[in-house]
C-alpha cells in the first residue's frame, strides 16, 4: 500500500502540468463544437430544396396528382412553393428554389385526347444532385402518363375495329385514361420504405457529435497524458523502478489511476457544462456518468499504454495511434452514423468505441456489445502484460 | 558472491552474449571493458534485472540480510519533473533526510546544495551524480555500473573513486562496465573482456588487457 502511495503521489505531482495540455484540449473541444453547432444551425448552411410550381391547369385530376407527391415522403426533403412563371423564374434566377415545375393549362384534356402531357420543369443546375434526382422524378412521372395514355389509344383503336361507337370509344379511353391516372397517384411512391432513419442512435446531430468528440477526447487527452511513458521507458526509469522493489502492477495502476483523474478534470466539466447548456443538469446525471466514464477510459488507456510500449519508433506510433483509432472511430460510426449497412452494423456491435458511445448516450447494451468491450479489454491486458516486461 | 555460468542472452534472434562465466567474491570489484556493441550494457542489464529469456545462471549470495541490487544505468533514470530529495524519496527509499547512509552519499557526490532543486534544472554531471546516489542510498550488496562517471568533472570523480573503495571495503560487489581506464584503474580490482559477446578475459586487473 506504501508503494501505491509513494507512486501516486509522484504521479500526481509530476504530472501536474498536465493541467494546461488538458485546457488546450478543452480550447480544442470547444472550437470543434462550436463548429458543430454552426453547421447544423445556420440556415444558410442548410440544403435548399425549394420547388417552384406553377400549375395552369385546374382539373381535379391533376390536383389530385400534384396533391399526392406533394403529400409523398418526398415533402420530407423538398418544399413546394406554389407560384406564376413569371416569379417563379425570378426566384430560379436568384437560387431561391432548385428548379420550377410548369403544369400547362389543359394539360388533363391533352392527355384525355391522347396527346402528351404538359408538364415541364426548369433548373437552375443539371450538377446538383438535387435537381438530378427531381429531374428524373418528374420525367418519369410525364413518360408513365404518356405511356399510359398511348395504352388508352391502342385500346380506342381495337374498339373502333371492333365497330364500336365513336361516343362509347371516347367515354372508354376516358375510363381508361382516368383510371391510369388514378393507378399512378396511388402507386408512384418514390420511397417503398416508410421507417424513419434513427441515424444518430435516437439523438439530435449537436447532442450525437458531443458524445462522439467527448469520447475523441478523452483518447487525445490520455495519449497526450502518457507521452511521458516514452522517457520512463527509454531512460530506464521503470527498470529501475522496477529493481528498487515496485511491481509492473503498482507502477502501471498508477499511471492509470492518475491519469483517469487528469482526464477526468477535462471530461467532467465537459459533460455539466452541456448537461447545464440543455438544461438537464443535475447532480446524480454527474454521479452515474462517473463509473460510465471510468469503464469507458480504461480500455482506452491499457491499448494507449501498450502502444507506447509496443512500438518505440515516435514517428511509427504516432501512426499507429492515427489508424487505430481513427479506423475504429470510423467504423464505430463517429464520423457520420453508418446505420442500414447490415455487415457494418454487426461489427459495430462488438467495436468497443462504439459500446462506449452507446453507454455514454444512455442507451441500453446488448450482449454482443459486452462481448465486444470484455474481448478488447482481455487481449489488451494480455497484450499488455506480455509486453510491459520488456523494456529493450 | 556472485556466480555467473554460462550466461548467453539472444535478442531478435542474434546472440548478444556467449557463454560467459565467472565468479567474484565479496569486496571485488569488476571492470567490463571491450569496443562498442561488445555486450557490456547488456552484461550489465542482465546482471542487475536477472531476466527471464536468458540462459545459464547468475546467483547473488548473501552473507547475511536481504538482497539488495543496485543498477545504475547509463541513461539519468530520474523523474525530472521532481526534485533531488523527491527522487531519493522514490528509488532511494529514503524515510527521512537524518539518515546516515543518505547524509553519507550525499556528501560523497556533492549533493548537499541540490536537494530542493528539480532534476530538469540541474547540469548533465549533477543528474549522472544523483543517478548513482538514488542507488547507493538502499545500500546494495551488488551494484551495478554502466558508465557511471560521463560528463562528471574530475573532483567529484575523485569522491566517486574514493566512495567506491569505502563500499568495497564494506564487503560490497561492484561492477563497472567503463570506457575510462583512468577511473577503471583506481576502482577495478579484476577485469572482463568481451569482444562481441563473448567473454576473452578474466582476471586480476592489467593494463595490458585494456
Amino acid at each position: 500500500m506504501t508503494s501505491y502511495k509513494k507512486l501516486l503521489g509522484v504521479e500526481f505531482k509530476r504530472n501536474y502540468k498536465q493541467l494546461l495540455n488538458m485546457l488546450l484540449l478543452l480550447g480544442l473541444f470547444i472550437i470543434l463544437i462550436n463548429g458543430i453547432i454552426y453547421l447544423v444551425t445556420n440556415e444558410k448552411l442548410k440544403l435548399d430544396t425549394s420547388i417552384g410550381l406553377v400549375v395552369e391547369d385546374s382539373a381535379m385530376e391533376i390536383n389530385m396528382l400534384l396533391g399526392s407527391i406533394r403529400n409523398d415522403e418526398l415533402s420530407d426533403i423538398i418544399t413546394f412553393r406554389e407560384t406564376s412563371m413569371t416569379e417563379g423564374e425570378a426566384l430560379l434566377k436568384n437560387d431561391e428554389i432548385i428548379a420550377l415545375i410548369h403544369v400547362e393549362e389543359n394539360t388533363f384534356e391533352a392527355l384525355e385526347s391522347g396527346e402528351s402531357a404538359k408538364i415541364s420543369m426548369t433548373v437552375g443546375s443539371r450538377e446538383d444532385i438535387r435537381v438530378v434526382f427531381l429531374s428524373n422524378y418528374i420525367e418519369n412521372m410525364v413518360e408513365m402518363l404518356n405511356s399510359s395514355q398511348n395504352s388508352a389509344m391502342i385500346y380506342y383503336e381495337l374498339l373502333r375495329e371492333n365497330g364500336t361507337p365513336y361516343e362509347e370509344r371516347i367515354d372508354e379511353l376516358n375510363r381508361l385514361s382516368m383510371k391510369y391516372v388514378e393507378a399512378f397517384i396511388f402507386r408512384s411512391r418514390v420511397f417503398v420504405k416508410d421507417d424513419v432513419y434513427n441515424k444518430f442512435l435516437g439523438l439530435t446531430a449537436i447532442d450525437y457529435y458531443y458524445h462522439v468528440l467527448l469520447i475523441v477526447l478523452m483518447i487525445l487527452a490520455s495519449i497526450v497524458y502518457h507521452n511521458k511513458l516514452e522517457d520512463d521507458l527509454k531512460n530506464k526509469v521503470i527498470t529501475r523502478l522496477i529493481n528498487t522493489g515496485y511491481s509492473l502492477k503498482e507502477i502501471y495502476l498508477t499511471k492509470v489511476v492518475i491519469s483517469i483523474f487528469y482526464v477526468a478534470l477535462l471530461i467532467l466539466p465537459l459533460k455539466a457544462g452541456y448537461l447545464l447548456l440543455m438544461n438537464q443538469f443535475n447532480f446524480l446525471n454527474i454521479i452515474k456518468f462517473i463509473p460510465v466514464y471510468i469503464i469507458a477510459i480504461i480500455p482506452i488507456q491499457l491499448i494507449i499504454i501498450t502502444i507506447y510500449i509496443l512500438v518505440k519508433n515516435d514517428i511509427t506510433r504516432d501512426i499507429v495511434f492515427l489508424l487505430f483509432f481513427s479506423s475504429l472511430g470510423f467504423f464505430s460510426g463517429f464520423a457520420m452514423p453508418l446505420e442500414g449497412l447490415p455487415v457494418l452494423d454487426v461489427m459495430k456491435e462488438y467495436n468497443f468505441l462504439h459500446v462506449i458511445l452507446k453507454a455514454f448516450i444512455k442507451r441500453s447494451l446488448n450482449i454482443s456489445n459486452l462481448v465486444g468491450f470484455l474481448g478488447i479489454l482481455v487481449a489488451v491486458v494480455f497484450l499488455f502484460k506480455r509486453e510491459a516486461i520488456r523494456f529493450d | 558472491m556472485l556466480q555467473v555460468k554460462s550466461l548467453a542472452y539472444e535478442y531478435k534472434n542474434k546472440k548478444v552474449l556467449e557463454d560467459i562465466s565467472f565468479e567474484l567474491s565479496s569486496g571485488s570489484v569488476l571492470g567490463i571493458v571491450g569496443p562498442n556493441g561488445s555486450g557490456k550494457t547488456t552484461l550489465i542489464t542482465l546482471l542487475a534485472t536477472n531476466k527471464k529469456e536468458l540462459t545459464g545462471s547468475i546467483k547473488h549470495t548473501m552473507e547475511k540480510g536481504p538482497l539488495v541490487i543496485g543498477y545504475i544505468p547509463q541513461e539519468i533514470a530520474l523523474f525530472s519533473e521532481l526534485t533531488v530529495l523527491d527522487n531519493f524519496r522514490i528509488f532511494g527509499k529514503i524515510k527521512n533526510e537524518k539518515d546516515q547512509l543518505f547524509k553519507r552519499i550525499i556528501s560523497a557526490l556533492g549533493l548537499e546544495e541540490q536537494l530542493n532543486i528539480k532534476v530538469s534544472k540541474l547540469s548533465g554531471g549533477t543528474k549522472r551524480r544523483v543517478n548513482i546516489g538514488v542507488e547507493l542510498v538502499r545500500d546494495p550488496q551488488f551494484i551495478y555500473m554502466d558508465e557511471p562517471i560521463v560528463g562528471i568533472e574530475y573532483s567529484i570523480r575523485e569522491q566517486i573513486v574514493a566512495l567506491i573503495e569505502e563500499l568495497a571495503k564494506e564487503g560490497k560487489i561492484i561492477v563497472i562496465a567503463s570506457h575510462n581506464i583512468d577511473f577503471l584503474r583506481k576502482t577495478c580490482s579484476q577485469l572482463l573482456k568481451l569482444d562481441l559477446g563473448k567473454n576473452v578475459y578474466f582476471g586480476e586487473y592489467n593494463d595490458d588487457i585494456l
